[in-house]
């Protein structure tokens, strides 16, 4: 277990629907690897964010386990999830959600300051994510006076900036123009290069291949084949990725 | 911390008007809090002070030497171990008409007091402005200030004195803090001359009366002293003391400190309702907001405590403004009780620790509202929050109008209606507050009118409803027997009742283990109702055997219609059946009504020496005063009438100041509950006033539909709050005036002042919501329809 930093066992949750119980996500055992770029792909409705929220804590199952480094997150109260969630975990939400009277730098560094440590060294660290992704002429700004890419950018910033063991991300560039997806991609393949586990939900085939694994979900399963091992240095990696998923029912 | 305190940075700027509303009413309440607090806790500060500084008696006795043997008085006093000093006696000359300065009558009854040497012992008098000198010179009056400022009487001035032999001028040297007499509310008030002055104007024999004080060691021992001295002494003269002066100075203010406390409180709740609105709202517009930061790692303590930090900035911010307020209502009213005591420096009377309490009271119920109401946002499920934003609110399904097809009201107008009956809960709330502020007005009002015509509703007050009251003297060589007097007035065509009556005064024997208590009270040789009177229970006393008891002395006592009574009065030990109990505003709810055969059946030579006077219709008060003044000279004085020296004390103006200021701020506090939801309403219906523009709907509409929501629960509380402004106002004054004797407060109702409230308020808030309205038409239809 020790190379996972993300492992589920038996993970369930439910919604009830007044008679019946809806599974979104229904017996999920996943694993994931320090330093893999994971990318969740399925269908409209089969429990990709749902399982996103359930890996970050935000969401609790109903069944099953959940392992974060080796520290189960199951049966824990909301007070440690949070704790937990500050240090080692990161989030990027499809709309940027900035908090809209902060300046971007402000937005980043409310992450930065949950963490105690050296403000200085949470500063500086601001400073370089941002120069890192791009956006550091734009430190002083508020959301509203900056584009989509570049708050997309900045809220990369504020998931990194406590160095997060994990890096979630619920369709980054579901919002977002084509250059300025390619942008975001880009950071998050940067970040990766560096060592950076990341976990991301998409619909976009072009984003998905940013990824080196695809997990597919469908209607709230994984079974044991619906995982993909994307080679990007291949030709013709999409078209690939594209048949792959066909062949799962996309 | 500081990621709590960049939101909540974020949080003050995102929704500054509302921040500035709810401090607002906060810094309001905080106002009304403390200044109720303050003058509470810190009126008689001033007059102990003073009282202390200038070493005055507790016990004034005013006497006839011929009556009394002075030494053999002062002996028994000054042996007693209740007692710290006696003074020594100083001559006085009641003025049997009005003093004259400038050509004017100054109104009340003076009495001109020798100062002697004992006087920068016991007794001192603080020369607020003028000549610094130990005592006044010949030819010279010092007055008190409360006199020089109402009548404008300046040092230098010349005041004529009426003497027996015409007006004897005297100059005015100095103006002086009297603890005793300086409240005015004392009759007769006291101005002194230079000892051995008094004959210069007054035949030596009319100068057998004098004063002597008695200082306690301890106030509280006044009726014990006061029950054994008049076992031993058939005392006949007049003695007033601590308390008398005391309550004199400071009745009114506790009043007002009452009604401004007990409506701070409903203050209080107005700002606490306006926290948990505020942090409602901020929870529904900041919903997905409060997700994300649950997302970033912010435990449900952070967000609760981001909600109590937020409100502990603004309590600390707005708080202090309110107690600012606080201080310079504080200075105005010390101000004002100086003014009456004739001393300026108030500054040592600064409540701090009434601010460190209120700070401390108002912050923690602020705080604690704030922790309350930020329970829910601690609870929301950050990925509902995230993944759906708020959860759509329900819309009440009592909508009126029920059907917009077959109304006939124009179309903002039924919007209007709409929009409050949307969400009945929130429209609820803001009626009540506007409930709150009718009533206050509507109580404001009715009582200041009720001080305002005191003089048309004198007994239920507790006085005679004679248009004049009028002393004989009995002392003049030439003067009046009662007899005589009464052969007069009785001629008079004028006159349509005289009831003679005398103040007096006697020992209630308690129980053995209960000291008895000295009360003044009234005797009357007629009867009671003709000088219209009134009891609250019970009968009045008609024969010797009789007393009715002012409502305090009956239930210290627990005496009702029916019960006996031991009193120790004339010097000799009585029992008296209790008919009536009867409410007094004179002497802090203490007093007794006699049949004056009660006092001639004890001393038999008695006859009463006032005369209330009530005239036919159509003769002027003035005039008459005047033509009996030159008809019967020196015989008689005519005392100032209670509603005169209520007015003349600024008690009514005072009263209706508090009262008007207390409104104002209510209404104040009104304004800005509207405000902050009119803030609320426009945000909440952005969507919808975008689409009404796109639609064709003018500016002007769009306002007039806030601006008619406002106003139709305005019409509502209008209708719910004025009945019971009325009835119940009398009632709640009653229970804020029991404690200086009016149970039942005696209530006038203003009729055209109520009613004009009701366009008055209506036009008030049209034009402030009308304004506030003004942010609705603001953005762009595109813009809202986004949003």
């Amino acid at each position: 277990m020790s190379n996972f930093c993300i492992k589920t066992e038996q993970l369930v949750k439910k919604y009830n629907h007044g008679v019946f119980d809806n599974a979104v996500i229904n017996n999920v055992n996943i694993s994931i690897r320090t330093g893999d770029f994971s990318v969740i792909m399925g269908n409209s409705g089969s429990g990709k964010s749902t399982l996103l929220y359930l890996l970050s804590g935000l969401d609790t199952p109903g069944s099953g386990k959940i392992w974060i480094n080796n520290i189960p997150l199951h049966g824990r109260s909301q007070k440690d999830l949070a704790l937990m969630r500050r240090k080692m975990i990161g989030f990027v939400f499809q709309d940027n959600n900035l908090v809209p009277n902060l300046t971007i730098l402000e937005n980043i560094l409310v992450a930065g300051y949950l963490v105690k440590g050296d403000r200085k060294l949470i500063n500086k660290r601001a400073f370089s994510l941002m120069e890192e992704l791009g956006i550091l002429s734009l430190a002083s700004r508020h959301p509203s006076q900056v584009s989509g890419g570049e708050l997309q950018r900045a809220a990369i910033a504020r998931a990194m900036i406590n160095n997060p063991l994990i890096l979630l991300a619920d369709e980054p560039t579901g919002n977002l123009n084509g250059e300025a997806s390619e942008k975001v991609l880009e950071c998050f393949s940067a970040l990766n290069r560096n060592g950076q586990t990341i976990v991301m939900v998409t619909h976009d085939l072009k984003a998905a291949c940013t990824g080196n694994r695809i997990i597919f979900l469908k209607d709230g399963t994984i079974p044991l084949d619906h995982s993909y091992n994307i080679d990007k240095h291949l030709p013709g990696a999409e078209d690939a990725l594209f048949t792959w998923l066909k062949q799962m029912g996309w | 911390m500081t990621a709590i305190l960049l939101i909540i940075k974020s949080n003050f700027r995102n929704k500054k008007w509302m921040v500035l509303l709810t401090g607002l009413c906060i810094a309001l309440a905080a106002l009304l809090f403390s200044s109720g607090l303050s003058i509470l806790q810190t009126v008689q500060k001033p007059f102990d002070n003073l009282f202390n500084k200038l070493n005055a008696s507790h016990i004034l006795m005013l006497y006839d030497i011929n009556d009394h043997n002075t030494t053999s008085l002062k002996n028994w006093f000054a042996r007693q171990p209740e007692t710290e000093r006696v003074s020594d006696p100083s001559p006085y000359f009641l003025c049997n008409g009005p003093l004259v300065h400038k050509g004017h009558k100054i109104e009340g009854m003076i009495q001109l007091t020798e100062h002697n040497n004992d006087n920068s012992i016991q007794d001192k008098l603080m020369v607020i402005d003028g000549i610094q000198k130990k005592s006044p010179g010949h030819g010279e009056i010092w007055v008190p200030v409360y006199l020089a400022i109402n009548y404008h009487v300046q040092i230098g001035d010349t005041i004529g004195i009426p003497a027996p032999g015409g007006l004897y001028q005297v100059i005015v040297s100095a103006m002086i803090a009297d603890p005793h007499y300086g409240s005015g509310m004392v009759n007769p008030t006291l101005a002194w001359v230079a000892a051995g002055e008094l004959p210069f104007f007054v035949p030596v024999a009319q100068l057998s009366n004098t004063m002597m004080g008695i200082r306690l060691k301890n106030p509280d021992s006044t009726a014990v002293l006061w029950e054994r001295f008049t076992r031993q002494f058939n005392y006949t003269g007049v003695n007033l003391t601590y308390s008398l002066f005391k309550n004199a100075y400071l009745g009114i203010y506790q009043v007002m400190g009452n009604i401004i406390l007990s409506f701070s409180i409903i203050a209080l709740l107005i700002a606490l309702f306006m926290v948990r609105s505020a942090i409602t709202r901020a929870v529904y517009d900041d919903y997905k907001l409060t997700g994300v930061y649950k997302a970033l790692g912010f435990t449900p303590e952070n967000i609760v405590s981001l909600y109590v930090i937020q409100y502990s900035i603004m309590s600390i911010i707005f708080i202090p403004v309110g107690l600012a307020g606080t201080y310079f209502i504080f200075r105005w009213l010390m101000g004002s009780i100086s003014q009456k005591l004739g001393a300026f420096d108030t500054a040592g009377f600064l409540p701090l620790n009434i601010y460190y309490y209120s700070l401390v009271v108002i912050a923690v119920l602020v705080v604690f509202t704030a922790y309350l109401g930020s329970s829910k946002p601690a609870k929301i499920n950050p990925v509902e929050a995230i993944r759906m934003g708020a959860p759509v609110k329900r819309f009440s399904k009592f909508l009126l109008p029920a059907n917009i097809g077959s109304s006939w009201l124009p179309l903002p107008v039924m919007m209007g209606l709409r929009f409050l009956s949307f969400k009945p809960r929130q429209s609820l709330s803001q009626g009540i507050i506007i409930i709150l502020t009718i009533f206050i007005t509507v109580f404001s009002l009715n009582v200041a009118a009720s001080f305002g015509n005191l003089k048309y509703n004198k007994p239920a007050w507790g006085f005679e409803n004679g248009d004049i009251q009028l002393s004989r003297k009995d002392a003049v060589i030439l003067g009046l027997t009662h007899e005589q007097l009464m052969e007069v007035l009785l001629q008079e065509k004028a006159i349509q009742q005289i009831v003679p009556f005398s103040y007096s005064s006697l020992s209630i024997l308690s129980k053995e283990d209960l000291p008895g208590m000295e009360i003044y009270g009234k005797a009357y040789a007629d009867s009671l109702s003709h000088a219209g009177l009134l009891n609250l229970q019970g009968r009045h006393p008609q024969s010797g055997n009789e007393i009715s008891l002012c409502i305090g002395t009956a239930r210290q006592f627990k005496k009702h219609p029916g019960e006996n009574i031991t009193v120790f009065i004339e010097g000799q030990k009585t029992n008296l059946l209790v008919t009536g109990i009867y409410q007094d505003v004179s002497n802090m709810g203490q007093g007794f009504r006699l049949h004056a055969d009660a006092i001639r059946k004890l001393n038999p030579i008695y006859t009463p020496s006032l005369y209330s006077i009530k005239l036919k219709k159509d003769n002027n008060t003035e005039d008459y005063k005047n033509y009996l003044l030159k008809r019967l000279g020196g015989t008689i004085t005519i005392d100032a009438g209670i509603e005169d020296r209520i007015a003349q004390m600024g008690i009514i103006s005072g009263i209706r100041t508090a009262l008007f200021a207390l409104s104002f701020f209510f209404i104040l506090i009104m304004l800005l509950t509207i405000g902050s939801d009119m803030i609320i309403s426009i945000k909440a219906n952005q969507k919808p006033f975008g689409i009404l523009k796109s639609i064709g709907w003018t500016p002007g509409q769009i306002r007039q539909s806030m601006v008619w929501k406002i106003l139709w629960i305005t019409m509502v509380a209008l209708l719910v709050a004025i009945p019971p402004g009325v009835f119940l106002s009398p009632v709640l004054m009653g229970q804020v005036t029991g404690g200086i004797g009016l149970i039942k407060f005696p209530f006038i109702i203003n009729y055209t002042g109520t009613l004009m409230i009701i366009p008055i308020t209506l036009l008030l808030i049209c034009a402030s919501s009308w304004w506030m309205a003004g942010a609705a038409t603001a953005a762009n239809p595109r813009t809202l329809i986004n949003s």
